[in-house]
């Protein structure tokens, strides 16, 4: 019984986004008429989500690490940028990309040695390196914003090629079905970030530095380089998403990917990646941003008015913590229920407290 | 003085932890213009008495009389309401706000602070008590004595009518004290009612007019303090039958395994001990003797100041838990299991191997195999009761149960010097016994133990010889032939204070 009622709750989410998917089928065929749930559309909404899902995985190893990261999509921005100015003077794919996601990894990098140094939560730190991001995106093309579209063709390759064009050479008439390559990246990257979370040394590290730093350190591991790697790892996934990005749109300018980050650790929230630490999965993160975009699509198909979606995307998301407030709350109650308190414990954390 | 009747008076005070009963009938009564001392060793109930005044705590059985008015159990408010006012060790103050601020939070007022009234009610509370501290300096601008005369006045200005004093002089120099006692014989002389804590009999003899003991949860005796001498407060503090047993074992203790010499680190000072392989050292002392903080020093969480650690007979380098635990291969089980002991919100087996991850992984990827044998050996040789060890989280453990994850997550280590802080605290006599199963099974294997307890009975059960911390320093040392109860205590409360 309890085991049913623990797996029902895991999938909590997953119920939400099917039941989202059923509303949004029923509300357009009554109200505009069209088909929400053909494949088309639904592969559409995973191409446009391929790279909020690889920034995800990044984010996903920073909330779980205890961390947060506001600069996400400033850092993304500057890395696209960089990226479309060296493929533009003549630089070849490969190389560029390789020095695009060395970059992110590298600023990512430099956010999580600030806050091994200075300790502090990294929600200040990254918003002051918001804003350094921000001005270097412009300061790299002369303060000036600028467009560039004359890039190689590998990054349509690995974003925006239609992965089932090959059936129309199988005489297959697709209608508009497209899966964009993009999609395929970002099932690799999440796999591979779920391979390191679940099997690897380091993964347990990160969900023990969000769980309990100090017992970290009592550990013999050492919290600060913990923390500098956590983010490293994280911007290797941010540097891809912008190559995935950038072929998906097939152009950039100085502010792509700004924004991104509050759209997915609201996904990560949504889905159940604690904010601060404390648990959750890839997995979690995935049905998250998915149920973000699946909001999205469905409010356009609707032809909802713009800012009437920023209110229920708020809206959502303030139900999805209550939610999990009150899961955490019944969690703990249990928790006491079943280790009563022992007095000596009892006393000296009061006496921490009254400190 | 017996013939008035007492300002607040406690009767057959019941109060029950799970498992424990950590009050058992306490019956004492407080007079107005009296300094009533109450002593007792660690875990003998004294928190849990005051708290029971100052209604942290609902008492499971007795009553609470105060002004004629009989109560079942206090709360906060209520304590307020009839005067009870208490200061702890550690300070309740707003650190940014001045002193006049702090004495005057939590007045009622109109909305609206007004600063000169604060300062002159706080000047003149300092003048009354003889002090000299300037009422708008921030409180962390304060020394420790200041910050002390500050909580007092604080009370003092609420009409403290009953006054409880939890160990006030832990954190004051010796003159900072003699300033606190001028205080408090005037406050007494105001006809406030004391109730004074604290582990330094030295104190108690000078200042206090009667001296209750509680033992183990119950009340043993109240003497006149003129009347008492020291031996004998320290034959009632500690008079209990050593009921539990323990298991036997049968070890040479060999070469010195570990030894510390002049260590200063962490807030204490010059700490010299060694510990032989296939020994066990006790380490006593009261709460706050810095047994701990010394513990960390030398498993590198807290730098050192100065002194030396050998291990093996080679000088010891430890600059962090990494050098310890790999290089000179030292565990360490933490006293403060949930803060740092364990992940609660992990499974028992993830908490068991986290520490030999390096071990079990290769390229970094964990062999789960290896993983479960691991986790299921210590687990099953714990005997942790869960209904399944790779899906139940800490978190929902009893408290006995949690301490085992502990204690196998550092056994797992498989250190050779392995230090225990409060091995068993709340946790059940069976799975006491095993744990010191354990710990003979590990000195049989030649390793040393460093085991940090308040638990005496534990620590005369087990120990090969005991080191006594007094207040942050060394107080002293008995071999195994000189052990006893009043030793150890006299040696813990006499260790004067730098």
């Amino acid at each position: 019984m309890k085991k049913a009622s623990s797996i029902l709750k895991e999938l909590t989410m997953v119920f939400v986004l099917i039941g989202l998917l059923i509303v949004f089928a029923v509300l357009c065929k009554v109200v505009a008429g069209r088909n929400f749930l053909s494949l088309a559309n639904l592969l559409n909404i995973l191409g446009q989500n391929a790279n909020l899902l690889i920034i995800g995985v990044g984010i996903t190893f920073i909330m779980l690490g205890g961390g947060m990261d506001l600069s996400t999509g400033f850092l993304v921005a500057t890395v696209g940028i960089t990226m479309a100015m060296l493929n533009g003077s003549g630089l070849g794919f490969l190389p560029t990309i390789l020095i695009g996601i060395a970059l992110a990894v590298a600023l990512s990098a430099l956010n999580g040695a600030v806050y091994a140094w200075l300790k502090v939560f990294p929600f200040i730190i990254t918003l002051a390196t918001q804003y350094i991001l921000n001005g270097c995106a412009f300061l790299l093309t002369g303060g000036v914003s600028k467009t560039f579209r004359e890039l190689s063709g590998g990054f349509k390759v690995l974003g925006g090629s239609n992965v089932l064009k090959f059936l129309t050479k199988l005489g297959v008439n697709l209608n508009g079905v497209s899966l964009k390559s993009g999609v395929l990246v970002a099932v690799v990257m999440v796999a591979l970030g779920s391979f390191i979370l679940n099997k690897t040394h380091f993964g347990r590290n990160v969900y023990a530095l969000g769980s309990n730093p100090e017992a970290v350190a009592l550990s013999g591991v050492s919290v600060p380089k913990m923390r500098i790697a956590v983010f490293a790892l994280a911007g290797f996934f941010f540097g891809v998403s912008q190559v995935v990005n950038i072929g998906y749109i097939g152009a950039v300018n100085n502010s792509m990917g700004v924004g991104t980050e509050f759209t997915v650790m609201a996904g990560c929230m949504l889905g159940g990646v604690k904010m601060g630490g404390g648990g959750g999965k890839m997995s979690n993160m995935v049905v998250g941003v998915l149920i973000i975009g699946v909001l999205n699509s469905g409010m356009n198909f609707l032809n909802m008015n713009q800012y009437w979606q920023y209110v229920a995307l708020g809206i959502v998301l303030l139900a999805a913590i209550i939610l999990d407030t009150l899961q955490a709350e019944s969690v703990q109650k249990r928790a006491k229920l079943v280790a009563g308190q022992d007095p000596a414990l009892a006393d000296t954390s009061s006496q921490k407290k009254e400190a | 003085m017996q013939n008035k009747t007492p300002v607040l008076s406690l009767k057959d005070i019941v109060k029950l932890f799970p498992g424990v009963v950590a009050l058992k009938n306490v019956s004492l009564d407080f007079y107005a213009g009296e300094i009533h001392a109450i002593v007792g060793e660690n875990g003998a109930g004294k928190s849990t008495f005051i708290k029971t005044i100052t209604g942290a705590h609902a008492p499971d059985g007795g009553t609470i009389t105060i002004d004629g008015e009989t109560y079942s159990a206090m709360n906060p408010a209520l304590a307020r309401k009839h005067g009870i006012e208490c200061i702890y060790q550690e300070f309740n103050l707003i650190d940014v706000l001045s002193a006049a601020e702090n004495i005057c939070y939590g007045e009622r007022s109109r909305g609206l602070v007004n600063q000169k009234a604060m300062n002159e009610k706080a000047a003149k509370l300092f003048a009354d008590f003889g002090v000299d501290i300037d009422p708008s300096t921030p409180v962390r601008d304060l020394t420790p004595g200041h910050m002390q005369i500050v909580e007092i006045a604080k009370a003092v200005s609420k009409n403290a009518r009953i006054l409880i004093l939890d160990e006030p002089t832990a954190p004051l120099s010796v003159a900072e004290v003699d300033i606190l006692m001028s205080i408090v014989r005037k406050l007494k002389a105001d006809g406030v009612a004391i109730i004074y804590i604290s582990h330094r009999l030295d104190e108690i003899f000078s200042l206090s007019d009667k001296v209750s003991v509680l033992r183990d949860g119950e009340y043993i005796t109240t003497l006149n303090t003129n009347e008492t001498t020291r031996p004998e407060l320290i034959k009632y503090m500690v008079g209990r039958e050593m009921t539990q047993s323990f298991p036997p074992r049968n070890v040479q203790p060999g070469e010195v395994a570990l030894e510390v010499e002049n260590l200063t680190g962490n807030g204490v000072k010059n700490i010299s001990f060694r510990v032989r392989k296939g020994e066990i050292l006790g380490v006593s002392g009261l709460v706050g003797a810095g047994r701990t903080e010394i513990m960390k020093v030398i498993f590198g969480a807290e730098k050192k100041q100065w002194g030396r650690i050998r291990v093996n007979g080679e000088e010891a380098d430890i600059r962090s838990p990494r050098d310890a635990m790999h290089k000179y291969r030292i565990g360490m089980c933490p006293e403060d299991r949930k803060r740092e002991g364990c992940f609660l919100g992990e499974t028992i087996s993830w908490n068991i191997v986290y520490n030999v991850l390096g071990r079990i992984s290769r390229l970094g990827v964990i062999n789960r195999k290896k993983e479960k044998e691991i986790a299921d050996y210590y687990g099953t040789s714990m005997r942790i009761k869960a209904p399944n060890l790779d899906k139940t989280k800490v978190l929902t453990l009893s408290g006995g149960n949690q301490q085992k994850v502990v204690v196998g997550k550092a056994l797992a280590a498989d250190a050779d010097i392995i230090i225990f802080d409060e091995p068993t605290r709340g946790i059940d006599v069976g799975a006491k016994y095993e744990i010191y199963e354990l710990m003979n099974g590990l000195v049989e294997q030649g390793k040393a133990i460093v085991m940090v307890t308040s638990d005496m009975e534990e620590l005369l059960g087990m120990s090969d010889r005991i080191v006594v911390f007094g207040e942050r320093c060394l107080a002293g040392e008995l071999e195994k032939a000189e052990f006893s109860q009043e030793r150890i205590l006299d040696m813990a409360s006499s260790a004067v204070n730098m």
